[in-house]
């Protein structure tokens, strides 16, 4: 069966499906991770930048503290050496900036406590100095002579300008440091920020190029599938072609079958009940003959001959007569089955009211002589074969009247009503019903259920069942003993041809 | 009844026991003309066409058909009666078992001149026979064309 190998092959392909979908999610994923990645090395390179730029920052300001506080020394033994008001307003503004300096010093390290002491030694040593400075602007005569006699080295101010000197060289060494290590970082974070993004990206790269293969063979073994599902639509076409016309063919046998056993058997029985009729003539001669003989002669009388004549042959004969008559009947039943099937079907739109009544009217002395009322309740038009569908209503409206229970007056009802594509007619009587065991085999040639009291062969529902099937519907049967039965049948609302037949 | 004394008839029928009854039957309708009896088709052609007795080179007859034949259908057998220059204006009463409506409409366009179903009831039967009986007792039949 090529359509169940290809249905376990779309199966496969649909579980092939999957990896392009764990890709997708993957590489989803994979794009979080590296936008994250890159958010956080971004975040870390910005903070590390600001941290360098900080301490350059640091530096520089630590550069003019260190200048202005040379500055005031170099001010001030100028003045020592001349002393002119040029030289004390160079130190009183070398003072301030470097005063400045160090304010912004000391706000930019107020996160380093090393730096905070160091700057409080500063701090510490300019407020030492101040007095000098003014010791040596108000008497520069005696601050000179006292460096005359100790010399520059052991001056109280030059000291101090060291101490102050020594200590902010450490404190750039300090900063220095700490710039290089936070370069370090800031090329570290660098370094991690293009590992990360990149490897994420190769990623990325690599599972959509992978998406894009299997989409690509997915798409193509899909369209191989279709192909072959299109050259296995097209042979399955064939294929049905090939059977249906082999089932019409067999159709047709069957029913020329039919009519052709029918014809052969009748033939015999033209000579059974011919000859059978021709043997009681001269059954009938003899007994005259016997009859007159035994009155003329009573000696004669022979009570076997006579009782033969009289009673067992003429019982003989009509046993032999009565069960060839119900065979031809039987046979005429098949060979009325096999011609209503041999009978092309002509389609036509129905006006179902007027048929029922038609019907209906047709069996109205059988409805008087079973004392039965018929009801036509209104029933949807549908297109079908005029002669067929009333064969089938006739038959079952006959069939109600038929049964009737002799417990209640008849009353049978014909209706209709609308279920989907389909017009259901209803034949519904209160009559003997059906047992439910039997409700198959009435449908059934030559079957029958109940009291066999009323004359038939069992042919009317298998007709009518038969009927149904070539109009492309159906028949049901819902009914209980003694509780009337409901015959439905389903006929298509548009005629549909199933079967080809000449 | 000049004519129907010198009719002759041909029975073309394959059931002896049918043949029997039939001509039982006639008998008793008081007819008396020659009855040949055949039994399958090929016989009853051959004397049709070719015997010196028969119709062709001798008196007019009447022909009794049975549908249902051995060796060939009663169809192709009227076909040939009727198609015959000799024989078509001879009598052919088709007498069988169909009482298909294709049948007797194909037998009537052929020029059949009566069609009687053969009813399985024997008194129907005997009935419809006596009464071909009294029907060949009137009927005219055409003198056949001298050769």
């Amino acid at each position: 069966m090529p359509e169940r190998r290809l249905g376990a092959r779309g199966l496969l392909r649909f579980e092939g499906n999957r990896p392009v979908v764990w890709l997708l999610a993957l590489s989803g994923g994979l794009l979080v991770i590296a936008i994250t990645a890159a958010v956080l090395a971004l975040n870390s390179l910005t903070h590390t930048s600001e941290r360098v730029e900080h301490s350059l920052r640091v530096i520089s300001s630590l550069n003019r503290l260190i200048t202005y506080n040379e500055r005031i020394e170099t001010a001030r033994r100028g003045y020592l050496i001349a002393p002119q008001a040029a030289f004390v307003k160079t130190v009183q503004e070398a003072q301030k900036d470097f005063e400045g300096a160090l304010t912004d010093v000391e706000n930019l390290i107020d996160d380093n406590p090393g730096q905070i002491s160091r700057m409080g030694q500063i701090k510490t040593l300019a407020a030492q100095r101040d007095p000098v400075i003014s010791d040596t602007i108000l008497t520069p005569a005696t601050v000179t002579a006292s460096v005359q006699e100790n010399g520059f080295s052991s001056e109280r101010g030059v000291l101090i300008t060291r101490a102050i000197r020594r200590v902010s060289n450490q404190m750039v060494e300090v900063e220095n440091d700490l710039l290089f290590q936070r370069n370090r970082a800031q090329t570290a974070s660098q370094s991690r920020f293009y590992a990360i993004g990149g490897a994420a990206t190769m990623m990325l790269l690599l599972t959509l190029l992978t998406v894009i293969v299997l989409v690509l063979r997915f798409n193509r073994e899909l369209t191989i599938a279709q192909a072959r599902l299109k050259r296995a639509n097209e042979g399955l076409e064939d294929a049905v072609e090939a059977r249906t016309s082999e089932l019409t063919r067999a159709n047709q046998e069957i029913q020329r079958f039919a009519y052709i056993v029918s014809h052969d058997l009748r033939s015999p029985l033209v000579n059974v009940l011919g000859f059978t009729s021709e043997l009681d003539e001269s059954r009938k001669t003899i007994r005259a003959f016997l009859e007159t003989l035994f009155e003329k002669h009573p000696a004669l009388k022979n009570e076997a001959a006579w009782l033969a004549a009289d009673e067992d042959l003429p019982e003989a004969l009509d046993f032999i007569r009565k069960s060839t008559e119900k065979m031809d009947r039987l046979i005429n039943s098949i060979l009325e089955l096999s011609r209503q099937g041999r009978r092309a079907l002509s389609p036509e739109k129905l006006d179902m009211n007027a048929l029922a009544d038609g019907v209906v009217a047709s069996l109205h002395q059988r409805a008087i002589d079973a004392g039965a009322e018929v009801i036509v309740e209104p029933i949807p038009s549908l297109e079908s074969d005029r002669i067929a569908v009333e064969q089938i209503l006739s038959n079952l409206v006959e069939n109600a009247l038929k049964y009737l229970s002799p417990k209640r007056s008849g009353k049978v009802t014909v209706s209709g009503q609308r279920a989907g594509q389909m017009i259901e007619i209803a034949v519904r009587d209160n009559g003997r019903g059906i047992d439910p065991a039997d409700h198959q085999r009435v449908f059934d040639l030559f079957r029958r259920a109940g009291t066999q009291d009323q004359p038939g062969e069992g042919i009317g529902l298998a007709n009518v069942r038969a009927l149904a099937y070539r109009l492309g519907g159906t028949i049901s049967l819902d009914s209980k003993l003694d509780e009337g039965a409901t015959f439905t049948l389903s006929l298509p609302e548009r005629s549909i041809a199933v079967e080809t037949n000449t | 009844m000049n004519a129907s004394q010198t009719v002759g008839i041909v029975m073309i029928e394959d059931d002896e026991g049918h043949a029997r009854l039939i001509e039982k039957n006639i008998r008793r309708a008081g007819i008396h003309n020659e009855i040949r009896h055949f039994a399958d088709g090929t016989t009853a052609l051959d004397y049709l066409m070719n015997d010196p007795a028969g119709p062709t080179h001798g008196g007019p007859v009447l022909v009794l058909l049975d549908l249902n034949l051995p060796d060939m259908s009663g169809t192709s057998i009227l076909e040939k009666i009727k198609g015959n220059a000799h024989l078509h204006r001879t009598p052919v009463v088709v007498l069988t078992t169909t009482d298909d409506k294709v049948e007797i409409q194909r037998c009537y366009d052929l020029g059949c001149n009566v069609y009687i179903t053969k009813p399985v009831n024997y008194e129907s039967f005997a009935d419809a026979i006596r009464q071909l009986g009294l029907f060949l007792a009137v009927i005219q039949v055409p003198e056949v064309d001298a050769q």
